[in-house]
């Protein structure tokens, strides 16, 4: 019984270490993230910049639970790829004689060695990668806290229990599919394949409905935010969402079982074919899309998720930084109200610049020319000459720039700038904005996002308009103030205790007001009256720790969650690939005979090898790009540097695994050889 | 003109303390146009030459010269130049892909390498019209029956108008029409096409149809046959030196 472990394990040792390293892999980062929560005193300091309390310890055990699930549901599919592949030899063994029961106890025997191998790498890299973790989160939480190695007898019990348990399941599930397959199966010759049926009109029929359904799907997630507002009833949405997701699906699926082999019949129809390298990567490809579909499908649903995740954590993790920037462009941006509780304790060494910006509160309609009716979008707006603008934007050079304008243009300011041009601004142009208590009508000429001095301090929307405009302009003033403070311990605690008082800001916002029959009215406190509010006293500090607070935890679940996916949709291709390999492994020992030089063979390889990896990491970006760009309307565009970076990384893993691919498969045949 | 030279070649495999000699002090010739049988009991080293002759094995001693080139100063990527243009492989188990057609499949090896030959559509026509393929050009591998399989093997060997074809038992899965059907293709090669053949084979009545029987026994030259007359009278004169061989009289009725 040992020899036959023993030789099974040589045998088949590429493989298993692989698998033992990739689970040893996943273990280590389960390790790392269970001692973190493990470690109570590191818990508290993560804890202190954030939302509500035990945040931090919450979310990361969520984060394991996830991965927990996803690493046994990975583990059961690699395990059924590897023990498929064994049919044969299981089969001679047991026409020699060789009881399933036997066979069965040695295949536990062997996952649980696999798993003990798992664990032990695991847990040796978990503790190396701990200090990592810890610095990592810290960084993207911005804070102060240096830590060690983290060792928790607890987690690592815990999980050696729970893997051992789980690869004691693997090697069940493995004997009780040798025991309960009849002998005759396994014996069937392998390698013996047959050839794949020949093209036809209905798989060509199929091909272009494949094309259709996914092309159709991309269009549509494209197009989504302004369709999804022409919309006026809740079935029809869910019909389009429901229909791209389902479209999308079905369109991928095709793709790989018959659009991309018919593409490859047409492709060794052409001059392709009179190059044998060119040639044996076209055919080989067709056979490996045609035998492999679900799979790839697999994994490229897998790396479209890993790949959202990851962009979307990037994303979001971009648009806190930038929100922080955008809402509260100062230290402290004050009302005149604000301005008197503000300043109250502020000692004056501590004030290192001031700078106020006058404007005038004017309530307005947004509407049209090519609409008959009014679009009744009344609001209130923060109105300033363009000289106040320009002397901001000498400040601020993230404000758009602004040709002078005419007496009846105006820049307009609004939130959420993306999302309305892509809902119900994009269907007309020629916008105006009317302000009915002086009469006066501007035309809208540049549209923008970035408030000055950040838009935390404005009621609703702000336009800037010409210095004579703005000077005939009778209305009520309203100054807002941006402070810059020094960075002594006292000013911290100053703006803490002051972040804690909630001093707000109302104006009218009745219907009268709004028309302009009656003035506006600013005040301290809420009147009866329809109001809108805005505070008054704005700190950037306390609100940038919680912004990294929240989303420097969420990246950081993002990227392990990420890694794990990734890794996991890695193997799986690498895993089948090289199976692949060792199926075609004659075939490749015949062109060697006939002359085919090796370069030549080892190229064909690296093709066949790095288009398959492309596969998933083309249309998983092209996914993934879909969804990056609706959240990225949605955030008001915060850029997709990140985003881009974070493909570029997940491109480049891939690469890695594609290249340890050829080489395992290189170094196999070597030795088979 | 030599296309075969093969001089004291010895193989020894083994350690230092048990060895065992697979080839001892060969020496033989095939001439341009020949079509040489190498007969021998299991054992004897044919297997171990003709991996030699195709480069896929070194010799311990001695020398091969093929259309004038010494195998063993090649590297890797002359030997497989080497196989490419100078040898025509036949092998018992066809090794044909099974994804390509049976025309890319006859036409793979003259592609491996540009450029590709420019009269490479009209030899694939004349090849199949020999060897009967016509027809089947357009068929996959497991279209086939087993002796059109050998055929196109033969076909492959042949397009690249190779110094010699080496043809490892290539009747061995055929019954007993399909390997006279492939043997009497191979003689036409051999007369019309002036294609020298390398054969291997257990199978007398196999080796009847070759020129001449070069017999190996424990890895050294044993004996020669020569076809003079009749193939009954050269399949006699084959089962007679097989039964030398073995060391006993003449044990088997007369074939045919």
């Amino acid at each position: 019984m040992r020899q036959l472990i023993s030789r099974d394990l040589r045998r088949h040792a590429t493989t298993t270490v692989l698998f033992a390293l990739m689970g040893g892999a996943i273990i280590a980062v389960l390790y790392a993230v269970l001692a973190m929560t493990e470690n109570v005193a590191l818990m508290a300091k993560l804890d202190a910049g954030a939302l509500t309390p035990d945040m931090v310890p919450a979310f990361l055990v969520v984060t394991v639970v996830v991965i927990l699930i996803f690493t046994i549901v990975f583990l059961l599919y690699m395990n059924a790829i590897l023990v498929a592949r064994r049919d044969r030899e299981i089969g001679v063994y047991r026409l020699l004689g060789l009881s399933a029961r036997r066979i069965g106890v040695s295949l536990i025997v062997q996952a649980l060695i696999q798993g003990a191998a798992a664990i032990g790498v695991g847990l040796v890299l978990g503790v190396l990668l701990s200090k990592f973790f810890v610095m990592g989160l810290v960084r993207l939480m911005g804070l102060r806290i240096v830590s060690g190695l983290l060792w928790s007898p607890r987690a690592a019990l815990e999980l050696t229990a729970l893997f051992l348990l789980v690869y004691l399941v693997l090697g069940a599930i493995n004997a009780l599919y040798v025991t309960a397959s009849p002998l005759r199966r396994p014996l069937w010759r392998v390698g013996q394949d047959t050839t794949l049926a020949p093209l036809s009109g209905w798989r060509v029929v199929w091909a272009i409905l494949g094309l259709l359904l996914l092309g159709g799907a991309y269009v549509r997630a494209y197009n989504l935010i302004p369709w999804t507002f022409r919309l006026d009833s809740g079935a029809a949405m869910a019909a389009l969402w429901g229909g791209i997701i389902l479209a999308g699906l079905i369109g991928t699926y095709l793709m790989f079982r018959t659009t991309l082999p018919v593409l490859m019949i047409a492709l060794s129809r052409t001059r392709l074919r009179l190059s044998a390298g060119a040639l044996l990567t076209v055919v080989d490809l067709r056979k490996r899309l045609r035998t492999n579909s679900q799979s790839l499908f697999l994994t490229t649903m897998l790396a479209t998720l890993t790949m959202t995740v990851l962009g979307s954590g990037a994303m979001l993790y971009q648009f806190s930084q930038q929100t922080v920037r955008q809402s509260i462009a100062m230290d402290a941006v004050v009302s005149a109200h604000g301005q008197k509780s503000f300043m109250a304790g502020v000692k004056p060494a501590w004030v290192r610049g001031h700078v106020a910006l006058e404007t005038k509160l004017v309530a307005g309609e947004l509407d049209s020319v090519n609409v008959d009716a009014t679009t009744n979008d009344f609001t209130i707006y923060n109105v300033m000459a363009q000289s106040s603008y320009n002397a901001m934007r000498r400040r601020d050079a993230t404000l758009p720039a602004r040709a002078p304008l005419e007496d009846d243009q105006a820049l307009m300011v609004v939130y959420g700038r993306a999302l309305l041009q892509n809902t119900w601004m994009r269907q007309r142009d020629d916008w105006w904005v009317r302000l009915p208590r002086t009469k006066t009508r501007l035309s809208v000429v540049q549209t923008t996002s970035r408030y000055p001095l950040g838009a935390d301090a404005y009621f609703d929307r702000a336009l800037v308009v010409s210095n004579r405009t703005y000077a005939k302009l009778k209305a009520p003033l309203d100054v807002l103030h941006g402070y810059t403070l020094g960075s002594a311990q006292a000013v911290g605690r100053y703006l803490t205790s002051l972040d804690n008082q909630d001093t707000e800001d109302y104006v009218s916002f009745g219907k009268a007001a709004l028309a302009g029959k009656t003035a506006l009215r600013v005040s301290k406190t809420a009147q009866a009256r329809a109001q809108l509010s805005r505070s008054a006293v704005n700190l950037r500090r306390p609100m940038v720790k919680v912004m990294n607070a929240t989303f420097g935890l969420g990246l950081f679940i993002a990227v392990l969650t990420g890694f794990v996916f990734l890794l996991a949709t890695a193997s799986i291709l690498l895993m089948k690939q090289l199976l692949v390999k060792t199926q075609t492994e004659s075939d490749a020992v015949t062109l060697s005979q006939l002359g085919m030089p090796d370069a030549v063979l080892r190229r064909v390889l690296w093709q066949e090898t790095l288009a398959v990896f492309a596969l998933p990491l083309v249309f998983g970006t092209v996914n993934t790009g879909l969804v990056v760009r609706l959240i990225g309307i949605m955030l008001d565009d915060p850029g997709v540097g990140t985003v881009v970076l974070v493909i570029a990384v997940f491109a480049a893993v891939y690469l890695a695994f594609a290249a340890l691919t050829v080489r395992l498969a290189l170094a196999a045949s070597a030795r088979s050889r | 003109m030599r296309v075969v030279r093969a001089e004291h070649l010895t193989k020894i495999y083994g350690h230092r303390f048990n060895r065992v000699a697979a080839l001892n002090d060969l020496s033989f010739g095939v001439d341009d146009g020949e079509f040489v049988g190498i007969m021998g009991p299991s054992g004897a080293g044919k297997s171990t030459l003709l991996n030699m002759l195709a480069t896929i094995d070194t010799p311990t001693s001695g020398e091969v010269w093929v259309a004038g080139s010494a195998l063993s100063a090649m590297n890797e990527a002359q030997a497989a130049a080497y196989r490419r243009t100078q040898l025509g492989f036949i092998f018992q188990e066809y090794n044909l892909l099974p994804d390509l057609t049976v025309a890319a499949n006859i036409t793979l090896p003259q592609t491996f390498v540009p450029p590709r030959p420019k009269d490479l559509d009209e030899r694939l026509a004349h090849v199949a019209q020999t060897l009967g393929l016509e027809r089947l050009l357009g068929r996959y591998p497991d279209q086939l029956s087993a002796g059109q399989r050998q055929r196109v093997t033969a076909a492959r060997a042949v397009l690249g108008k190779p110094s010699l074809i080496l043809a490892d038992e290539p009747t061995g899965s055929l019954d007993s029409m399909a390997a006279t059907e492939l043997l009497s293709y191979l003689t036409r090669l051999n007369l019309e096409e002036d294609v020298t053949i390398l054969m291997v084979t257990h199978d007398a009545f196999t080796a009847s149809f070759c020129n001449r029987i070069i017999f190996i026994r424990d890895g050294a030259y044993f004996a020669e046959v020569t076809r003079h007359g009749t193939r009954q009278a050269f399949f006699n004169s084959i089962i007679d030196m097989e039964a030398t061989i073995n060391g006993g009289g003449r044990h088997r009725a007369t074939a045919d």
